[in-house]
């Protein structure tokens, strides 16, 4: 990537609530995966990171009217959102020349079975209109736009995994076009009881009674987590103009990996070998450490930190967010954020990149140390339906 | 950079299948609505719609038993224009071959049938049902099907979905990032969109007349459009037959409102300023602009506002027109769709028509062609627009297959 983009602001809820210092102090600390119950006769609870209330953030962003139209979704993109473009300190004739790109793998499906509950319930000439605008993956975009103003790009890409890893790279690159001069990115997942019902009929997600809390089992079924995580992107025309302040510089975002169909893991080793072969080799030397998106399955995740440890180094200082927050699908700018925290001197609890996980890892003994400031940070995942994905940060 | 060239077409919507079927009933301001027949459609009083003829959807359903609606009109479309562009099986790399996909609701369609069952047991619905919700279903569907393991992504932005889809992947093959792409935009009817547009009163009773002074509101459709974009060196070294080439293109946020335009098509005068100025064009060269034309009043009337806008005196020597009259709106897969159109516009020197437009409107003083496609000999330059909820706004930029030089 040859024009020079960096990161500016963010913002963060997680499992851990509101803010990016209370993801990283509770991950050093235990799982925020709890109980949920997903919809439906005979449905069992299963584990999920929940983001907690967050109303209070919230209210800063969005009248109570405005509020009471939105998604949670919607309400979870715009404070994030909201956090970050704060953190980056623009004042109001900046934002409009702002876009934002945002990527979820799943949308608003609470607010879509919220309508077509009320569709099914009361007919097409009763059914309240009001549900169904927020019902598009683009809503909490357009929310973010119509609130704070961003009259340039808005686009929603929807990748699975890597929907925030495309987000990225779509942002990049119409900054590179010159198309945008600043862009919000924002990564949202919500794990509503319609999603996880959806998925537990699919049979993708572990059950609440396989484990506690606090023991991560690897096997054939995922924890889900959810997420909502912002990010302003500048070029450095409009960093000098403003002389605002860079946490970090985007140095490259990489997403590679055939298409299985219907999604399958066999080709995750691959996906990611051809993910780090198209990073620039000099800046792939400089990589102090490794934030791996998981997923619970076994040998997804095995064949994913087994790749990037044979390819980057075993004794990489290396952190799994996701065993703490659930998989957070197409939330992963969360591993971006805290790569970006990394480069800009924050402190994580780490592991190296080449001890092997076992079966069954109790969530206390899964760091055994820390990592502090480096020079370079990669955040990767790799994705159902194929490919893998990851974003290289530099310290400014 | 690279020059992008457009070498393969697939279409297929209410008008039937295929560009050699379509394209000629579009220039004759054929229309082929009628009452949607699919399960659960009953229960709304207006019903009228552009649905796909199942028996076109017949052979698609045998051989792929477990895939969606969607995605099977995207297999269609993406058949053809494959067959159309016809490169050699060995010039590119599978990974240098990537696929952007545009949709709308994606699944829910076949995930409705789910959801209603779920509280409900009595009758079964088997989960596989659920596995073409996630809007990037028909992306991964078709690369695994063609076997291209090059950037892939899915815009899910409503109505502009599959247009924003074809602005990145043009930039994508410009900065070297593949060689070729898959665009496919793809939609099925389903009932929550067809609940949620009724229930916004959106939805015309009888005819869908774009610009007509008596509109009445937009008729839904379903279809799928695929263009193959190539990097313009390989298409021309091989001799390939070339439609047009993807200039530029303009992307905005209205900023204003989740369903409505901002009043003076604001966004909209921002996309096509954005993508004229890429392309280093004047609004004067512009020849034909295939417009997004729903038939809702608020659409009409600031759409028109901003082309006055962004066209001023040129105006009179415009040619626009709204294609939804035809096909109706197809969401997620309109701006794929009429970038097909607007690549054949281009090919045949041809503009489509706006169909149903009998009394004009005042407040819309453009020239939007009703009737009949006009032929236009001197046609060399045509903008695609299209509008989604939340305020998205895309202005695609196509030229003629021309040497011309270097914008970017």
């Amino acid at each position: 990537m040859t024009t020079k983009v960096y990161i500016s602001g963010m913002g963060c809820l997680s499992g851990y609530g509101l803010r990016l210092e209370n993801l990283v102090q509770g991950l050093a600390g235990h799982s925020a995966l709890t109980a949920r119950q997903p919809l439906g006769k005979g449905a069992t609870p299963v584990s999920c990171g929940q983001v907690p209330e967050f109303k209070d953030a919230l209210a800063p962003y969005a009248k109570p009217l405005v509020r009471r139209k939105m998604s949670r979704l919607s309400k979870m993109a715009v404070t994030a959102a909201g956090d970050a473009l704060g953190a980056s300190g623009f004042v109001d004739h900046e934002k409009a020349g702002c876009g934002v790109v945002l990527g979820t793998a799943f949308g608003s499906t609470a607010q879509s079975d919220l309508f077509y509950g009320d569709f099914l319930a009361k007919g097409a000439l009763k059914v309240n209109p009001g549900y169904f605008p927020e019902t598009v993956p683009n809503a909490p975009a357009g929310q973010v736009s119509i609130i704070f103003g961003l009259q340039s790009a808005n686009t929603t890409v929807c990748q699975q995994a890597l929907s925030s890893e495309h987000a990225l790279a779509l942002a990049y690159n119409l900054l590179e076009n010159g198309m945008a001069q600043r862009m919000v990115v924002v990564g949202v997942e919500e794990m509503s009881p319609a999603l996880l019902a959806g998925l537990q009929a699919c049979g993708q997600l572990q059950k609440r009674s396989f484990s506690s809390s606090d023991e991560i089992l690897l096997g054939r079924r995922i924890k889900v987590g959810e997420a909502s995580v912002a990010l302003v992107l500048e070029s450095e025309e409009s960093l000098a103009a403003r002389k605002g302040v860079a946490l970090a510089r985007l140095h490259d975002v990489v997403t590679a990996g055939s298409a299985s169909w219907p999604a399958l893991y066999h080709e995750v080793a691959p996906a990611v070998e051809q993910m780090i072969a198209g990073l620039d080799k000099n800046h792939c030397a400089k990589i102090g450490a490794v934030i791996a998106g998981t997923s619970f399955l076994k040998e997804v995740d095995n064949n994913h930190l087994a790749v990037l440890a044979k390819s980057l180094g075993p004794q990489l200082p290396c952190v799994l967010p996701e065993y703490g927050t659930g998989n957070v699908m197409g939330a992963g700018l969360l591993r971006t954020a805290l790569a970006v925290a990394l480069v800009s001197g924050g402190q994580l609890p780490c592991r190296l990149l080449g001890k092997r996980m076992t079966d069954h890892v109790p969530y206390a003994s899964l760091y055994d140390g820390h990592v502090g400031q480096v020079d370079h940070a990669f955040a990767t995942t790799v994705s159902p339906g194929g490919g893998a994905g990851g974003v290289l940060v530099a310290r400014v | 950079m690279s020059r992008v060239a457009v070498t393969g077409l697939g279409i297929i919507c209410c008008l039937g299948q295929g560009v050699n079927k379509v394209w000629p009933r579009l220039v004759a301001g054929e229309t082929d609505f009628g009452e949607i027949s699919l399960p659960g459609f009953d229960q709304f009083q207006n019903r009228i719609g552009g649905q796909v003829d199942d028996d076109l959807l017949a052979h698609a359903s045998s051989l792929l038993p477990r895939v969606s609606r969607h995605e099977r009109l995207g297999w269609l479309a993406a058949s053809e224009a494959l067959a159309d562009a016809a490169f050699p099986k060995d010039l590119y790399l599978d990974s240098q071959i990537g696929v952007a996909a545009g949709i709308g609701a994606a699944g829910m369609l076949e995930a409705e049938e789910w959801v209603a069952q779920r509280d409900d047991r009595q009758k079964f619905v088997p989960a596989w049902k659920l596995h073409s919700y996630p809007a990037s279903s028909l992306a991964d569907f078709l690369a695994a099907t063609f076997r291209f393991s090059g950037p892939r992504f899915s815009i899910a932005t409503a109505c502009s979905s599959s247009a924003t889809s074809l602005g990145f992947a043009a930039d994508a093959i410009r900065k070297g990032r593949a060689k070729a792409f898959m665009v496919a935009g793809a939609e099925g009817l389903s009932r929550l969109t067809y609940g949620g547009f009724h229930s916004l009163h959106s939805i015309a009773p009888e005819r869908c007349q774009p610009f007509d002074k008596n509109r009445k509101g937009i008729f839904l459709g379903e279809g799928a459009g695929v263009l193959i974009l190539e990097d313009w060196q390989e298409a021309t070294t091989r001799n390939a037959t070339i439609y047009g080439e993807v200039l530029s293109w303009g992307l905005s946020s209205d900023a204003y409102h989740m369903t409505a335009p901002h009043p003076e098509g604001r966004g909209a005068v921002m996309a096509m300023e954005q993508a004229l100025e890429r392309a280093a064009l004047q609004a004067k060269d512009i020849n034909y602009i295939n417009l997004h034309g729903t038939g809702t009043l608020h659409n009409d009337l600031a759409e028109s506002k901003a082309v006055q806008r962004v066209f001023g005196n040129y105006c009179k020597d415009l040619c626009v027109s709204s294609t939804k009259s035809m096909t109706g709106h197809c969401l997620g897969a309109a701006g794929a769709m009429e970038s097909v159109f607007s690549l054949l516009a281009l090919h045949h020197s041809m503009a489509p028509p706006t169909a149903g437009l009998e009394t004009p409107d005042g407040q819309c003083p453009l020239n939007y062609m009703p009737g009949q496609g006009k032929s236009m000999p001197q046609m060399k330059y045509v903008m695609n627009n299209v509008l989604a909820f939340g305020g998205n706004n895309v202005a695609l930029l196509f030229g003629k297959d021309e040497e011309r030089g270097h914008d970017d």
